[in-house]
């Protein structure tokens, strides 16, 4: 039974299989059964026809680029400007001496170094500011949420008082009218009055 | 026209290279499409599949080192993507207990043969669980060995080979099925 497993793994790895091999796999129902499910998928495959992708923004799969490409950038100059530096003072002073060749690649390293310090400085200056612009836009949010709330409520209560004085105005009115139609039914002789 | 090595478009779109990167997305956009398509089943979702996984690609560019092909590489996240797109969707629908659905725009009805083809594929495929499907793929349309499948989907071989087995004892159940 491992040695069919075995063979059948190798079948199905796209191994060739000698004819014998073959047919102990095909006489074992289990095995032959396996062989010609895999078959189905296998003609599937080779038959499958590709289908052609829709068109699509491919744009849309580059996210943008981050600040901290900006600074490899710049690094990446001062590196160049660095060694153009070296490059000239060994061009042009060929003839010091070693000593001093040496304390000018000191100073250029020292500069170098200095210049990275600057950048270091200056990434954390527009990581602070950045952080200080979020805050600045969280208040903002904060405060147009806020207004608009107050405004919201405002409005609300003007719109109170007017139904309420609107009421008041309709209730007088109908007081006014339920008076007179008293007085009417008060000042009609009883003859007049319907009987039920 | 010049032709350029993959290596090349490769480290050009390292270097933020954005025609580079075009070039590689449109080499391997078909494979990548197709695979989403016969994983999902669904013109759609194979789109936004495809999508997510180009950029996500493009996210980890940065850190391919040529350790395995690119295309390797590549279907390792596509992989990963299908698998976190599945059990996202599966949040809220069930592919065993949804209809097959049919697209009115899908390119498959251009040609009515590879429509029914591609018909009789997808019912097969949706026939099996998720792990089951993704065996399926790797080892009969993506031609991976056992140790492959195993690689790329971060489990044991014989896991793999179980898996394959279960499927295609149940292509056998289905097949029963579909004879009467």
């Amino acid at each position: 039974m491992a040695n069919l497993d075995s063979l059948f793994e190798q079948w199905l790895e796209g191994n060739v299989l000698s004819d014998t091999q073959l047919q102990q796999l095909e006489n074992d129902p289990e095995y032959h059964a396996l062989m010609s499910q895999a078959q189905v998928w296998q003609q599937h495959s080779r038959e499958y026809k590709t289908v052609p992708v829709p068109i699509w923004d491919r744009q849309s799969t580059i996210s943008q680029l981050t600040p901290r490409r900006v600074f490899s950038a710049a690094g990446t100059w001062v590196v160049v400007a660095s060694v153009l530096v070296c490059s000239l003072v060994f061009l042009v002073m060929p003839k010091q001496p070693v000593s001093e060749l040496l304390d000018q690649v000191a100073k250029q390293t020292q500069l170098l170094d200095s210049q990275q310090k600057q950048i270091d400085q200056l990434q954390k200056i527009i990581t602070a500011q950045n952080e200080l612009q979020q805050q600045h836009m969280y208040q903002l949010t904060k405060e147009a949420i806020s207004t608009g709330r107050v405004e919201r409520q405002e409005d609300l209560n003007s719109l109170l008082s007017y139904i309420k004085t609107q009421r008041a105005q309709d209730q007088a009115y109908l007081r006014i009218q339920l008076n007179d139609l008293a007085e009417q039914v008060q000042e009609q002789p009883m003859a007049a009055i319907a009987k039920n | 026209m010049f032709f350029q090595s993959i290596e090349t478009l490769i480290a050009k779109a390292q270097q933020g290279n954005k025609r580079a990167w075009i070039k590689l997305v449109k080499q391997h956009e078909s494979q990548v499409y197709n695979y989403c398509l016969r994983m999902l089943s669904n013109p759609d979702d194979a789109m936004d599949l495809m999508q997510e996984v180009f950029i996500s690609v493009f996210k980890s560019l940065p850190s391919f080192r040529g350790e395995s092909s690119f295309n390797t590489w590549v279907f390792q996240i596509v992989h990963r993507r299908s698998v976190e797109y599945y059990r996202r969707r599966k949040h809220f629908q069930s592919l065993d207990e949804v209809p097959e659905l049919t697209c009115e725009r899908s390119e498959l009805e251009s040609n009515q043969l590879v429509q029914v083809e591609h018909q009789q594929l997808k019912t097969m495929l949706n026939n099996l669980p998720w792990e089951q499907r993704l065996v399926v793929e790797l080892k009969f349309f993506q031609h991976c060995t056992f140790e492959e499948i195993a690689d790329q989907l971060d489990i044991s071989t014989n896991t793999a080979k179980s898996r394959l087995y279960s499927a295609l004892g149940k292509l056998k159940v289905h097949l029963e099925a579909v004879d009467g």
